[in-house]
């Protein structure tokens, strides 16, 4: 695997080269090439806002097929806190995770419980935050990859701390390891993703040297054959889903840092608001901040491009759930503790920078091309029209001092030149 | 300060930035943060180029009609001269105290006007030259060490 791994593919067949990824990505990573889109692998954060507008669903998730997960002796399934926002009013947590189990999955898990243990220690760590910049969440795969590559400066701000789904792998894998005795990497911990992104980290691990979990499918591959699931689950009473609303929270952006009561901290979504509170923190015009709370999708992982339902609903749903839980049974301390004490919430490694190539790694050339790249830009129509298969006039004029493009792919050069 | 009328240029761009224009403003920092970052200069420069460029850039918003920017990329420096149409200041060496501002309410009552313009700007450059006349405008020329 290189330093680059997409989360999200195009399927040429499908694809028209109708431009409108290439206009929406935040990155511009996106260049139509013989009539087909393309990725620029060292531009690309894993937003997914191609798939999101792609109307031939050419753009595909990279997330495992259910059909991978045999290669594991005994599978556990971790929903996203976002997959409770997926259905109809009355049916709660413990329905789906019941429905889950009748997947091919062995055993479910839940993660919004986690979620509350990762709370517990991230306050903790507030407690004791005393660096003048604002400390940045590390829970969005988009957001990591975003700073790494786009604000490599700002990657030592990420929360050094395992996530929550992270956490949740480890504390199942070891306790599933112990009581059926078979070995821990023979136990799959997969994970039920609302975007193609959490395949990122599982593959390139942000945070321990191996991922703790071992998968990742999409909540809508599984949709269908959950709704029929859960018509089959039975009322025996067993209860799979322990979390209160706090966990339950994590699902929408700014429910987690509210019920945590971190004082200063602002809740972003949406990968272009992201971008621009992230050049407000480069510049140093975030002042008083202490936690930056930030999901590349509209409403927080609801919002994901892998979910059923729009997000503004499930986002209701999930409001619904956190007041109904309000007033569970009080963490259990003594568990979070246990895993403190495990070191499930610590690192071992750090994102690193990768941040985007200059024009030229000779400043010298560097400069000169900057000079020739706006004087040929100069010269274009600078109406954006796209049809030279890179997003703006500007991108183009990069394209052509790298040497990726010709003049003559902008139209208007290319009727130029034929009346002359 | 070192000699900056000599070292040979590389990059000249100029810029004009409106008076009043708040909802604009920033624009030109950000377009220098750009080329900055296009060339591979260090981050460190980049970041000390756009923190001065943009306070200097707010103050040419927040008191004068309007600016013309330039800015330059040399051997050994980055020069960023800006130049306005406007209030001026009567005591600069006042305000280049933390705090001190002349900021109207209204400006105050957007998020600016805080009196640490001219003094952020001081800590993030190698060379600050401010000539300014009161009515007529002011000149702030800052250079950063590459």
């Amino acid at each position: 695997m290189g330093e680059y791994l997409l989360s999200v593919a195009v399927n040429e067949e499908k694809c028209t080269g109708c431009m409108k990824c290439m206009r929406k990505c935040p990155t511009e990573a996106i260049r139509i090439h013989k009539g087909k889109a393309r990725v620029m692998e060292d531009r690309c954060v894993d937003c997914a806002e191609c798939m999101r507008v792609c109307p031939n669903r050419a753009w595909v998730a990279r997330t495992y097929p259910l059909t991978s997960l045999s290669r594991f002796k005994y599978n556990i399934a971790l929903p996203s806190p976002a997959l409770y926002g997926q259905f109809s009013r009355d049916i709660l947590p413990n329905t789906i995770l019941k429905g889950l189990k009748e997947l091919p999955f062995d055993d479910v898990y839940d993660v919004t419980l986690a979620c509350e243990f990762y709370g517990v220690v991230l306050k903790e760590f507030f407690d004791h935050y005393r660096d003048r910049r604002p400390a940045i969440s590390s829970v969005c795969p988009v957001v990591v990859k975003l700073i790494q590559v786009k604000f490599p400066d700002l990657t030592d701000l990420l929360v050094p701390l395992e996530t929550p789904r992270g956490i949740a792998a480890m504390d199942i894998k070891s306790r599933k390891s112990r009581e059926l005795g078979i070995k821990y990497e023979d136990i799959g911990a997969i994970y039920i993703a609302p975007c193609p992104a959490k395949i990122i980290p599982i593959v390139q691990p942000q945070c321990k040297e191996v991922s703790p979990l071992d998968a990742a499918v999409s909540i809508a591959d599984i949709y269908g054959l959950l709704l029929s699931a859960m018509r089959k689950v039975t009322n025996k009473k067993e209860e799979l889903h322990l979390s209160g609303g706090s966990g339950i929270s994590w699902a929408i952006t700014g429910g987690a840092t509210q019920s945590l009561g971190i004082e200063n901290c602002l809740a972003v979504d949406g990968i272009d608001n992201v971008i621009e509170v992230l050049e407000h923190l480069e510049d140093e015009k975030l002042n008083g901040i202490k936690y930056l709370e930030l999901r590349a999708c509209p409403g927080g992982c609801v919002g994901g491009a892998l979910n059923v339902d729009n997000h503004f609903l499930a986002r209701n749903k999930i409001l619904m759930l956190i007041k109904m839980f309000e007033d569970r049974k009080p963490l259990d301390r003594e568990k979070v503790n246990e895993l403190y004490r495990q070191q499930f919430f610590t690192c071992d490694i750090k994102p690193k920078p990768l941040p985007m190539e200059p024009l030229d790694r000779d400043t010298m050339r560097a400069i000169q091309k900057v000079k020739e790249r706006d004087k040929i830009f100069e010269t274009l129509p600078r109406i954006d029209c796209g049809a030279c298969g890179a997003p703006t006039c500007r991108s183009l004029a990069e394209d052509i001092v790298q040497g990726r493009s010709a003049i003559t792919d902008c139209i208007f050069k290319l009727l130029e030149k034929g009346k002359a | 300060m070192q000699d900056h009328e000599t070292g040979e240029l590389l990059l000249e761009k100029r810029f004009s930035i409106e008076g009043g224009d708040f909802i604009h403003a920033g624009g030109v920092s950000s377009a220098i943060k750009k080329i900055l970052k296009d060339i591979g200069i260090r981050s460190e420069i980049i970041r000390r180029a756009s923190i001065a460029s943009y306070e200097a850039e707010m103050n040419v918003v927040a008191y004068a009609r309007k600016g013309e920017v330039t800015f330059r990329v040399t051997h050994q420096y980055l020069q960023l001269l800006f130049k306005d149409e406007g209030q001026g200041i009567e005591d600069i060496e006042l305000a280049m105290q933390e705090g001190y501002s002349t900021a109207t309410e209204a400006i105050r009552e957007m998020g600016f006007g805080a009196g640490m313009g001219l003094p952020n700007i001081k800590k993030n450059v190698d060379g600050l030259t401010i000539e300014s006349e009161v009515g007529v405008g002011t000149r702030v020329e800052m250079i950063i060490n590459t």
